[in-house]
C-alpha cells in the first residue's frame, strides 16, 4: 500500500508542478522539474512521510532506463542526418564529454 | 506488440549487464540498438512503434519528480561540501551547453544536431521532458546522451586518475554532471560519497540545464526552430 500511496504523491507533485509551470511561464521549467523541486522542498520541511515516497520512488527509478528506450528507437528517423555528420558528432561527443567532466572536476576541487 | 517487445528486450539487456557489468553493456544502449535493428529489418512502422510505447514514456514524468527524492536523500552526505559540489555542477553544465554545440558547428553539423549535442550530459529523463521547450529533437538527443554516458563512464575514471583527482566528492560530481545515470552507476563502484555526489549532480544538472539552456541558446543563435 505504501508504494501506491507514494506513487499517488509523486503524481500529485507532478500535477502541482504542471500548475506552477502554467502560472509561471517565464521560468523555463517543465511540470515534472517543478514537481522535482517541490518534492525536494516538501521532504526538507518534513511535510511528507519519506518512507512512503521511497516505497514508490525506488522501484520507479529502478526502471528509469526502460522509459526512454522508445524515444531512443525514434533515432531511426534521423539515421541519414547522423550518418552525414558522423565525424562531427563523434568528435563533439568525445571532446564535449571529457571537457564537461574535467570542468566539473576542476571546479569541484576548488574551495 | 511493440510494448511487449520493448519490455522483453530491455529485460534481456538488463540481464546481460548483470552478467558482464561494463559501461558498454549498458541496458538502455543495448536495448535501443537491438530495437532499432528489429524495427529496421522487420519494417514495423515507426509511427506505430512510437504510439504503442507511449505509456512507457509517460512514466518519465513521475520518475523525474522522484529524482527530487534522490537529491534529498543524498543531501546529508554532501553537507559541508555544498560549495565545491555546486561549483562543479555549474562549470560542467555550462561547458557542455556552450562548448559542445560550438565544436559541432565548427565541424559543419547543422543547428538541429548542435542543439541535441548541447544537452548530451543531462539525464535522458529530463531531456525528453525539456526537449519541446528548448526546440530540441528528443529522438535525436537520447542516443547521443546514452553515448555521452558510456564515454564518460568508460574514460572518466581513467582521466581523473591521470589528473590526480582522488577526492570522491569531486569525482562523483564530475561523473554525474557529465554522464548522468550511466556515470552514476560507475560512481557507485567508487563508494558512497561518490555515488551520492553523482546522483545529486545528475538530478541537479537537469534543473541547471533547464534554467541555463534558453539564455545560452539565445547567445549562440540557436533559439527557435
Amino acid at each position: 500500500m505504501n508504494a501506491l500511496l507514494g506513487f499517488a504523491w509523486l503524481l500529485t507533485f507532478y500535477a502541482l508542478g504542471e500548475v506552477l509551470a502554467r502560472l509561471l511561464p517565464t521560468v523555463p521549467l517543465s511540470g515534472s522539474l517543478w514537481g522535482m523541486v517541490l518534492l525536494y522542498a516538501a521532504l526538507s520541511k518534513g511535510l511528507l512521510d519519506e518512507s512512503k515516497v521511497e516505497a514508490a520512488a525506488r522501484p520507479l527509478l529502478r526502471g528509469l532506463g526502460l522509459y526512454f528506450v522508445p524515444v531512443g528507437v525514434g533515432v531511426l528517423a534521423y539515421a541519414d542526418l547522423l550518418r552525414a555528420h558522423a565525424p562531427a558528432v563523434a568528435a563533439a561527443l568525445l571532446l564535449g564529454t571529457l571537457l564537461t567532466l574535467l570542468a566539473a572536476l576542476g571546479a569541484a576541487r576548488w574551495r | 506488440m511493440a510494448l511487449i517487445a520493448t519490455l522483453l528486450i530491455y529485460l534481456a539487456a538488463w540481464k546481460a549487464q548483470r552478467r558482464w557489468p561494463h559501461p558498454l553493456t549498458n541496458p538502455v544502449g543495448l536495448a535501443v540498438a537491438a530495437l532499432v535493428l528489429l524495427v529496421a529489418t522487420t519494417g514495423y512502422p515507426l509511427e506505430r512503434y512510437r504510439y504503442e510505447t507511449l505509456p512507457l514514456v509517460w512514466l518519465l514524468k513521475p520518475a523525474v519528480v522522484a529524482l527530487g527524492w534522490v537529491a534529498w536523500r543524498e543531501r546529508g552526505r554532501l553537507a559541508g561540501r555544498l560549495r565545491p559540489f555546486l561549483a562543479g555542477l555549474a562549470a560542467g553544465t555550462l561547458t557542455s551547453l556552450i562548448f559542445t554545440p560550438l565544436l559541432a558547428r565548427w565541424l559543419g553539423a547543422p543547428p538541429e544536431l548542435q542543439k541535441a549535442l548541447a544537452i548530451k550530459s543531462v539525464t535522458s529523463a529530463v531531456a525528453v521532458d525539456l526537449a519541446p521547450r528548448l526546440g530540441v529533437n528528443a529522438e535525436l538527443a537520447v542516443p547521443l546522451i546514452i553515448l555521452a554516458g558510456i564515454l564518460g563512464a568508460m574514460l572518466g575514471p581513467w582521466i581523473m586518475d591521470r589528473a590526480r583527482a582522488h577526492d570522491p566528492l569531486a569525482r562523483g560530481t564530475a561523473l554525474g554532471t557529465a554522464s548522468h545515470g550511466i556515470g552514476t552507476a560507475r560512481a557507485a563502484e567508487e563508494g558512497p560519497l561518490a555515488l551520492a555526489a553523482s546522483g545529486a549532480a545528475m538530478a541537479a544538472a537537469g534543473l541547471v540545464t533547464a534554467l541555463l539552456a534558453p539564455p545560452v541558446f539565445a547567445l549562440l543563435g540557436l533559439s527557435g526552430g
